[in-house]
């Protein structure tokens, strides 16, 4: 009898370990099924005004992409959005967590009635929560399809799904090649000449390249990018696949992993990183910062950064190489959007914040704090710029920029990044391991 | 009289009973039911796929790679924290002048969080710039690629796990090994046995009782391995450190495939009881047989 309390207790303990991990995803979810929850009924159209008339105040959350750079300056914002507005009072809430602890939080508060009035989520889920209809679209606002238009076209078209706005972007971002200008010197090559084809950057890598007698690497020319996060990966592949012709999926929707293009691509980064040893197979902490890497891909939010920890760094944004002269480049976007959460009552005060943070004064002082760059095409003729000549080229090359679009883009990511992975690091077979990733995502796709 | 004292019982039983049920048993029961059909963290979509997860489980190569990872693992891990957690705990029982020192230092590692642990590690096993290859470059030895090797990275974060857990162990045998009877030695000393024959014939089987409790600690502790490998590689490269915790998160959290994460968790943990009842039952028998409590 002891025996068996006694096993049954340990066989409780086992159980104990697993729900305990479950727990996160069951226990939040319990209160957003689908089926209760009023996402499921999307409403296009949006509520009736309520404020204003009879005096009262009319409150509503902002959640906010924020941290502690960039929130001050969001708060600022926002408070002189409620002197303007006196019957409108918004609470900024710094959102922690990635966008699937938010969409959690999201379902919850939209089942009980008390969602946020204006969240900030990364552009490419923007399509899902459409979808999910988590989100209402904004068309029949006064000025959504002027703002719209106010937007580098590819940063925009992401958030527009079957003809519907679902979002603006608070911020977004044009991946570049980020180079040393007084490294390049050294190595005799020009600073105002960044390589602008994958040949160039071959070249100019071997040259910023160090090495001690014994052939160590003391520091390296470039640094592809290629991390185990397999988001970033895929992010710093895409450009090239692109580059080359290719894409994640064929026209019939099936995957494009194991294209030629991307066999190009896979080919290129094994010249950089197994042949020439180039570029490091991981990315290396402020390498950039402390001259251990003189070429790298990154973006206009490492210039605060630089500018004030690195005052001494002489740095320069070039736009990202091509496969050749004369192909014009693609650009990945990253980026945040503005969206209204569904069952929100209070959305004509959301649609103010929202004309808000996205008028021209608001997202230069954005822009001009450093937290975030605008992606509106008529802000490149701002005098700001002309101080700033790094950022305005970042925005200016948002005329390059597209969405990373592609079904199931998580599981893809990790299995390009396992394939890169065996390629670079074990050795594998390119063609085998392309083809192998390919296979499970078109089994990920149902092709 | 008695029925009234078993009632009182299991009125101070029903805090742990409502904790137990609401924060154990029905999570347990929800995943297993979330493993029966497609739902999705993201698209919403939730129907009722019956056993389709589990078909695709079973005939997914990485599932069957991260449950080998784990046990290489639970394996390596379990038995470095045994081994060395019972040698340090000799140590630190010795009556030394400063001792108390030495025991606050093993304890450290313990207490310092997994994610300070990770960073320190991936700046030390840095391939180019780490003091790890920098001291095998020194000494004229060949430098190491460490957490970027696929053969490399998963001995090294074992180590590491080792390292940090062996002083938590530790305690538990130091506590025994100070409960041990003086009379017993003193007997054995009577008797003329060696340090040796005292160890073997005395030490040993009075930790039988602690070394079962650590061992399935040591072995629960493993099996939920998830902080220095998120951190340190993130499952790779090539996925040589995926453990089954990874594996379920990158589904159920990164993907929002909760359907197929649950089923992972269900199979899982199908595997855990067998193993952890199995250890139970080898063990007690063990330390059973060696007479004592």
């Amino acid at each position: 009898m002891k025996k068996l309390l006694a096993l049954t207790l340990t066989a409780l303990l086992a159980t104990g370990l697993i729900s305990g991990c479950g727990n996160g995803g069951s226990s939040s979810t319990a209160d957003g099924n689908p089926s209760q929850s009023p996402a499921s009924s999307p409403s296009a159209e949006p509520a009736p005004a309520d404020q204003g008339a009879s005096g009262e105040k009319v409150s509503l959350e902002y959640w906010i992409a924020g941290d502690p750079r960039r929130t001050p300056c969001y708060e600022e914002s926002v408070a002189d959005f409620m002197a303007e507005n006196p019957d409108i009072e918004v609470k900024v809430v710094e959102e922690i967590g990635d966008n699937t602890q938010i969409q959690q939080k999201l379902m919850t508060m939209i089942s009980s009635g008390s969602a946020p009035g204006v969240i900030h989520v990364d552009t490419m889920y923007v399509g899902d929560m459409a979808k999910a209809g988590t989100i209402v679209p904004l068309n029949d606002f006064d000025g959504a399809q002027e703002l719209s238009d106010q937007i580098f076209p590819g940063v925009q078209e992401p958030l527009v799904i079957d003809g519907q706005i679902y979002g603006y972007p608070i911020r977004a971002n044009s991946i570049q090649l980020i180079y040393n200008k007084k490294m390049f010197r050294e190595a005799g090559l020009d600073p105002e000449q960044p390589p602008k084809t994958f040949d160039q950057v071959a070249e100019y890598a071997q040259k910023l390249t160090k090495t001690d007698d014994a052939g160590n690497v003391l520091v390296y020319g470039y640094e592809s990018g290629m991390t185990k996060d397999a988001h970033w990966t895929a992010h710093v592949y895409t450009p090239i696949l692109w580059s080359y012709g290719g894409g994640y999926q064929n026209e019939d929707g099936s995957s494009g992993l194991a294209s030629e293009a991307s066999l190009k691509t896979l080919a290129y980064w094994q010249r950089l990183m197994v042949e020439l040893k180039v570029s490091p197979t991981e990315r290396i902490d402020k390498g950039f910062q402390t001259e251990k890497v003189a070429m790298i891909h990154s973006g206009e939010w490492e210039i605060l950064g630089y500018k004030s920890d690195y005052p001494d760094l002489e740095f320069g944004f070039a736009t990202l190489p091509v496969a050749a002269e004369g192909v014009a480049p693609q650009i990945p976007l990253g980026g945040r959007a503005c969206v209204i959460p569904n069952g929100v009552k209070e959305t004509d005060a959301a649609w103010k914040l929202i004309q808000w943070v996205m008028n021209d004064e608001e997202q230069m002082r954005y822009t001009s704090a450093m937290v975030g760059l605008t992606a509106k095409q008529s802000l490149l003729e701002d005098p700001w710029f002309d101080d700033n000549p790094e950022f305005k080229h970042c925005l200016n090359d948002m005329q390059y920029v597209r969405a990373k679009a592609a079904d199931n883009i998580l599981q893809m990511n990790t299995l390009l990044s396992d394939a890169v992975q065996d390629v670079i690091l074990n050795g594998a077979d390119p063609q085998q391991s392309l083809d192998t990733a390919s296979e499970k995502y078109n089994g990920v796709l149902g092709k | 009289m008695f029925r009234k004292r078993m009632v009182l019982g299991y009125v101070f039983l029903l805090p742990f009973l409502l904790h137990f049920s609401i924060f154990v048993i029905y999570p347990f029961l929800r995943t297993v039911l979330y493993a029966l059909t497609d739902f999705n963290l993201l698209t919403m979509q939730d129907n009722f796929v019956w056993l389709d997860n589990f078909r695709r489980l079973f005939a997914d190569d990485l599932f069957f790679r991260a449950l080998k990872n784990t046990a290489y693992y639970v394996l390596i891990d379990g038995t470095g924290v045994v081994v060395f957690g019972l040698l340090m705990a000799l140590s630190l029982n010795l009556k030394r002048k400063g001792i108390g020192v030495f025991r606050t230092m093993y304890y450290l590692p313990v207490v310092v969080d997994w994610v300070i642990v990770s960073i320190v590690f991936m700046f030390i096993f840095e391939p180019t710039f780490g003091i790890a290859n920098y001291v095998l470059r020194t000494l004229g030895l060949q430098p190491q690629q460490f957490l970027q090797s696929s053969t490399q990275a998963l001995p090294l974060i074992t180590i590491s796990s080792i390292w940090k857990g062996v002083g938590y162990y530790a305690v538990f045998y130091l506590a025994a090994l100070q409960d041990i009877p003086a009379m017993l030695m003193e007997a054995a000393d009577i008797d003329g046995a060696n340090a040796l024959q005292k160890f073997v014939y005395i030490t040993l089987p009075q930790l039988a009782p602690i070394s079962l409790f650590v061992i399935i600690m040591a072995s629960i502790g493993s099996l939920k391995g998830f902080d220095q490998f998120y951190i340190m590689t993130g499952g790779g490269p090539a996925r040589s450190t995926t453990t089954i915790m990874l594996y379920f998160y990158e589904h159920a959290f990164g993907y929002t495939d909760i359907g197929y994460g649950a089923s992972v968790a269900v199979v899982f943990t199908v595997f855990v009881l067998f193993f952890v009842l199995l250890q139970r039952l080898l063990l007690s028998r063990m330390s059973g047989s060696s007479g004592n409590h």
